[in-house]
């Protein structure tokens, strides 16, 4: 006996084996349509008795087994079911010789075969027998149940005669030794009249007979017989028997005391009996005797039948801890016997499914250790993994599930071994994933991204590397790139560096024949595997949107709509500062956010980590293809070209408070080149705006020059609407006249402006800042010793507070003064085009462009004192300026009605110019009038300048570098003539007092002097001569 | 009863005529083999002939969660046989644990005796109150060793981890590198001399 049934358990003792085969050529799914059929009588009530008798199906039965079928009955084959397919009369002879044939195989053992015959009709179907039953077809054989229980009754006739038969054999008759089939040689010439012989086989046939009452279904008779058979094989230390003995009387104890089976699968079979069969147990034996047995009273002289005289004494049932002892006795002494492994290692198999009911793990884990060493034989590779897998099936049964997940994995290398010539890749993954649970993984991501990871890494990491394998080598590439996936992104912190080179390898040339994909894996069991998106790789530690750059931001026209709040939507924007990890090789990243909504078109960017790169910003864009909200709620990479699909709730450490973005309706973009060249400068206004470009120009004072600015509409929709305002910025310098000057009508004209056009528009720059010189320069200047003063009201204690300069050389002075004067001022304005369009322009949404301008300044000209004589004529006067020039250049100096005057480099000469005195009294007093100033001071202010315009007018200064021929710079000096007198408070008001007095007298219609200062600072008049002209 | 020590002992005779089993299927694993650490920190493995037997074969710390804290074994070059085998170990273990769990804590006895015999190796276990686990497997061939001394062991470890518990910088649940753990686990490890 060398073929271990696994699926044994305690109640098969009592169970009468019958074979079911086909003959001849039966179509296999019809033969198991009918086995199913067959097979579903497993219990039939014998008529007129409470008995039930249990019935074993087979469809394949080892004849060798059949061979220790006295040793124990329910090995024995006692029924024969043929199936067949007989379609004519001719065969029918033939047919029923194969059946003969077939019933001689298990022939010695039989009660009782029948033959179904499907197919044939006619003459020979009429004829009624016993023994064969004719249907026209599979589908016509209503009666094969009833067949089947007229059948096994026949069986039950059988059984009974033999069992009392046996049981009532007298004590003096010979009793047969029993015996297995490797024992048959050992008993050749033994003495058989020996006391010792005769106990033998009194025990055996004891024994024997306890196996046939459990069969009938009469257990507590069988108790007793086992009980008595355990003595009488004790007593002759024959312990192969006494081995089956104590297993019977287990095998008996189980049956009463778990009516509802032990073997789980086998269990579920009989469920629909389960409750009858417990009924049964009970009430077994009307008249509720007790078959009571005192081991002591036994016997021993022959075996007596009548088991009544045992009644009313203990109870034999075993209770079930002793049940336990009872099988670690029975498998002990099979243990003793080479030949009887499959004995030992079915008994374990049945008292390790009695205890994992008893739910006594230890002890069943032990008997299961055992089994595990019992030795059988050279086994097959397929017995090989039945074995491994029904240990496993053991241990998940007592809750040893490591030990179990242990079992199934190597059932499942088994399937794979390299000695099976067709290894078997897909058994063997199943079997792997079957391991799962023991080691407590999942493949789904989700439970790995709580926390850190628990589990036991090593053998998990073994274990996927296996499904890897056997994945690839099923031929299914997606599966192993799946699995190869979820190693790298769970157990990577327990990989060392070599194992994610070796594992990143072997992704990368999984994925090149099948990319990963973000899509569930449906196995054909049923069990899904969800994607594995690669939130560690690389790492990704904040998460925030960007706004978009200003000049691109969306405004909302306040007066459009009468809000008050501008909503700052955020556009379209987010960047994921990744961190890769570092332990990858380089590697491509390409992210692409995904806000999952299907009108966003996202634009994919790619970029490649260095493997141990630290924190790397990375900007994604996306461009909203609808109006609405936006909801970012993950990014897509492509990593070892696996798609992952990350979605930043699920990553571990990062903190996103929604990313919901407000997208409006489209709005036109502009873009503006100049004629200008960039400038490297950038501008820092204070209100936070942001400059999208700057332009820088060098400019002499008081030059001019056009700034063309091409706007160019680069969006997709019409340029309605351009306002342009204009704001300068930290300018210490006191600025002259309009220093940005623009003509917006040309410019609109060309509007709307359709996308890709250009439309020009044109800004004068104007430069006029202070022409004089700082005060300490004026005074270093001042070397000649000319007087400032050229009249006597002018500031005598300016004579005396003066410090004298002479003390200093003039002469070295003269190049750091030129170093001085090249001093360089800057002017920084930036220039707003307020543009909107388009259907965001219907919603009341403009954009803002700024364009910084940046002008650095060059002085040019310098007048350095001025001062004024009286003229010929009354009416006129001269004006005496001393210019300096501060330039590199040669350049001309001219006035109105004067003569050029010709300035070499650094050079400093005095100019006078004849000029008109003016009457200030017919200037409006103020430009202002109805508006009201702050205070008296700026009101003043607003009418010196007025007057020094009117000044500027008269003098026209202007200056031009004759060298310069490409650009030929021009400067208007008028200005700075009168500020640098207002500057200098006295002369202006020397002249200015001189003016008003003169007036006076020339209308000589009063007699009094009225004074006017129309200077901001007070003065005071010391001397005050008349003049007459 | 008698028959009962006869199971357990009745593996042992058999073992000339063992079918190929557990462990010789392991090694047709198709994986590459694994490494856990570092070459760097593994210990000089103690040479087999030099001693008469070794104290243990490998020692393993598991966490409360069931997950190696610490795992060292002598024969570095087949590591992932032990974690298999205290892996396995761990059943037996929450059994034992579950079997006395209506004991009084303070009576408990931390000591888990025999896990279970393996072909070449015993395993034996010990947990603390807290729920950690130690396990050690022993080849079955030193026969020299008893009991007494395998809880004096057990006892030893105790101790080194509870130093290690001690350590402000140490973050429970995370494995252990301790130089001082190291230390006296390859202590158990040497042979007696």
């Amino acid at each position: 006996m060398s073929v271990p049934d696994y699926m044994q358990c305690a109640e098969d003792h009592q169970t009468l084996l019958v074979v079911v085969q086909p003959v001849g050529l039966v179509p296999e799914e019809s033969f198991f349509r009918i086995y199913k059929r067959i097979s579903a009588v497993s219990q039939v009530n014998v008529r007129d008795s409470q008995r039930v008798l249990y019935i074993r199906y087979r469809h394949h039965y080892p004849p060798e087994n059949n061979e220790w079928g006295d040793f124990q009955t329910h090995r024995k084959v006692v029924g024969l079911i043929t199936i067949t397919d007989c379609s004519s009369a001719k065969d029918w002879p033939q047919t029923f010789e194969k059946f003969h044939l077939q019933k001689e195989m298990y022939g010695s053992t039989l009660y009782d075969s029948r033959l179904f015959v499907f197919g044939l009709q006619g003459e020979i179907a009429e004829q009624p027998r016993t023994d064969v039953a004719f249907y026209p077809s599979y589908d016509e054989c209503e009666t094969v149940e009833k067949r089947i229980e007229d059948f096994i009754e026949s069986l039950f006739i059988v059984l009974e005669s033999k069992r009392l038969d046996r049981a009532t054999d007298k004590s003096g008759d010979k009793i047969p030794l029993l015996c297995v089939p490797f024992e048959k040689k050992d008993f050749v010439g033994l003495d058989t009249d020996s006391r010792h012989y005769k106990k033998r086989c009194q025990g055996r046939m004891r024994k024997h007979v306890g196996d046939l009452c459990l069969q009938a279904g009469m257990l507590q008779d069988s108790l007793v017989h086992y009980h008595m058979a355990v003595e009488l094989l004790r007593s002759v230390n024959d312990f192969l028997w006494l081995g089956a003995a104590l297993e019977g009387l287990c095998s008996a104890s189980v049956i009463y005391h778990y009516p509802g089976g032990t073997g789980g699968k086998v269990g579920s079979r009989r469920a629909q009996g389960g409750s009858l069969s417990a009924e049964a147990g009970n009430r077994h034996r009307p008249g509720a005797q007790e078959v009571l047995i005192d081991p002591g009273a036994l016997t021993s002289n022959g075996i007596n039948a009548d088991t009544s005289a045992e009644i009313g004494r203990a109870k034999n049932c075993l209770s079930p801890e002793d049940i336990i002892d009872k099988y670690k006795e029975a498998i002990s002494y099979y243990g003793k016997y080479k030949n009887a492994g499959v004995i030992e290692l079915e008994a374990c198999v049945k008292a390790v499914r009695v205890l994992a009911i008893q739910k006594r793990s230890m002890e069943a884990s032990e008997f299961l250790q055992n089994a595990v060493y019992i030795n059988l034989r050279q086994l097959s590779e397929e017995e090989k993994i039945q074995r491994y897998s029904i240990l496993s099936e053991l241990y998940e049964r007592i809750g040893f599930h490591r030990k179990s997940a242990f079992f199934k994995r190597i059932a499942a290398m088994q399937c794979a071994a390299p000695s099976i010539p067709e290894p078997g890749w897909r058994a063997c993954y199943k079997l792997l994933l079957e391991t799962l649970p023991g080691y407590s993984l999942s493949l789904d991501p989700k439970d790995f991204s709580k926390g850190t990871h628990r589990g036991w890494a090593a053998v998990q990491m073994r274990l996927l590397h296996e499904l890897v394998y056997a994945s690839r080598r099923m031929g299914n590439p997606a599966l192993s790139v799946r699995h190869l996936s979820f190693l790298l992104q769970t157990m990577l912190d327990f990989l060392s560096d070599q194992e994610k080179k070796d594992v990143t390898q072997s992704l990368e040339s999984y994925t090149a024949k099948c990319p990963g994909t973000m899509e569930f894996i449906t196995l054909p069991d049923g069990l899904k595997l969800p994607p594995v998106p690669f939130t560690k790789l690389p790492i990704v530690r904040s998460v925030k949107l960007l706004n978009l750059p200003t000049s691109l931001r969306p405004h909302k026209m306040k007066s459009l709509l009468g809000q008050n709040v501008s909503t700052k939507s955020p556009f379209i924007y987010s960047p994921i500062i990744a961190h890769n990890r570092g332990e990858e090789r380089t590697k491509k990243i390409v992210y692409i956010i995904n806000g999952f909504i299907l009108e966003f078109e996202s634009l994919p960017a790619a970029l490649s980590l260095p493997a141990e790169s630290g924190l790397y910003p990375v900007t994604l864009v996306g461009v909203p293809q609808t109006t609405g909200q936006i909801t970012i709620n993950g990014y897509h990479t492509s990593v070892f070209g696996v798609f992952s699909d990350c979605l930043l709730d699920n990553l571990p450490g990062v903190k996103t408070n929604g990313c919901t973005v407000e997208v409006i309706p489209a709005l036109p973009r502009l873009q503006i080149s100049t004629s200008l060249p960039r400038s490297a400068h950038t501008l820092q206004p204070s209100s936070g705006d942001e400059i999208s470009t700057n332009v820088s120009v060098q400019l002499y004072n008081g030059e001019t020059q056009q700034l063309i600015i091409k706007l160019e509409n680069i969006g997709t929709e019409p340029l309605e609407t351009l306002e342009v305002t204009s704001k300068t910025v930290n300018t210490k310098e006191k600025l002259y006249g309009d220093f940005l000057s623009w003509k917006l009508e040309d410019t609109l004209s060309q509007f709307p402006l359709r996308p890709g056009k250009i439309a020009i528009f044109t800004v004068n720059i104007k430069v006029k800042l202070d022409f004089s010189c700082q005060e300490n320069l004026l005074q270093d200047l001042n070397d000649d010793g000319i007087s400032v003063s050229g009249l006597p009201l002018s500031s005598p204690f300016r004579q005396v507070v003066k410090p004298r300069v002479e003390a200093k050389p003039v002469n070295p002075q003269e190049s750091s003064k030129a170093g001085d004067f090249s001093h360089v001022k800057t002017l920084e304005a930036i220039l707003n085009f307020k543009y909107s369009g388009g259907p965001g322009h219907v919603e009341g949404y403009y954009r803002n462009l700024s364009l910084g301008l940046h002008v650095e300044v060059e002085p040019s000209v310098f007048f350095t004192r001025v001062s004024t004589l009286p003229a010929t004529s009354t009416r006129q006067c001269h004006l005496l300026l001393d210019v300096f020039n501060s330039t590199e250049h040669e350049l001309t100096i001219s006035a109105r009605n004067n003569e050029d005057l010709i300035l070499h480099a650094g050079e400093c000469q005095r100019m006078a110019i004849q000029v008109d005195k003016f009457n200030f009294e017919s200037f409006p007093e103020s430009p202002a009038d109805g508006t009201q100033f702050a205070n008296e001071k700026q009101l003043e202010e607003e009418r010196q300048q007025a007057k020094g315009l009117e000044i500027n007018s008269k003098l026209d200064i202007c200056w031009k570098i004759i060298s310069f021929h490409k650009y030929f710079v021009e400067g208007v000096l008028n200005q700075l003539v009168l500020e640098h007198l207002q500057l200098t408070p006295n002369p202006i008001i020397c002249i200015h007092l001189f003016f008003q007095i003169f007036f006076f007298f020339t209308h000589a219609d009063h007699r009094q002097l009225i004074c006017q200062n129309v200077c901001a600072p007070d003065i005071s008049i010391r001397r005050l001569k008349l003049v007459v002209f | 009863m008698s028959s009962s020590s006869r199971l357990g002992g009745a593996a042992r005779p058999r073992a000339q005529h063992r079918h190929s089993g557990p462990s010789t299927a392991l090694a047709m694993a198709t994986a590459p083999a694994s490494r856990d650490r570092p070459a760097s920190r593994d210990p000089p493995p103690p040479s087999r002939d030099a001693g008469r037997g070794k104290m243990a074969v490998c020692v393993a710390v598991i966490a409360k969660e069931n997950y190696p804290l610490y795992i060292r074994s002598v024969p570095t070059e087949n590591e992932l046989k032990f974690h298999y085998t205290v892996h396995t170990s761990l059943d037996v273990v929450d059994e034992k644990i579950s079997a006395m769990g209506k004991a009084l804590v303070d009576q408990r006895e931390l000591y888990l005796g025999l896990l279970y015999p393996t072909e070449d190796y015993k395993v034996y276990g010990y947990v603390t109150n807290s729920k950690v686990k130690f396990v050690m497997v022993v080849d079955s061939s030193n026969t020299a060793l008893r009991d007494n001394e395998i809880r004096s062991m057990f006892r030893k470890l105790h101790n080194s981890y509870t130093d290690i518990m001690c350590n402000p910088f140490y973050n429970p649940g995370d494995r252990i590198h301790s130089r001082a753990f190291d230390n006296m686990v390859n202590s158990m490890m040497m042979q007696v001399c």
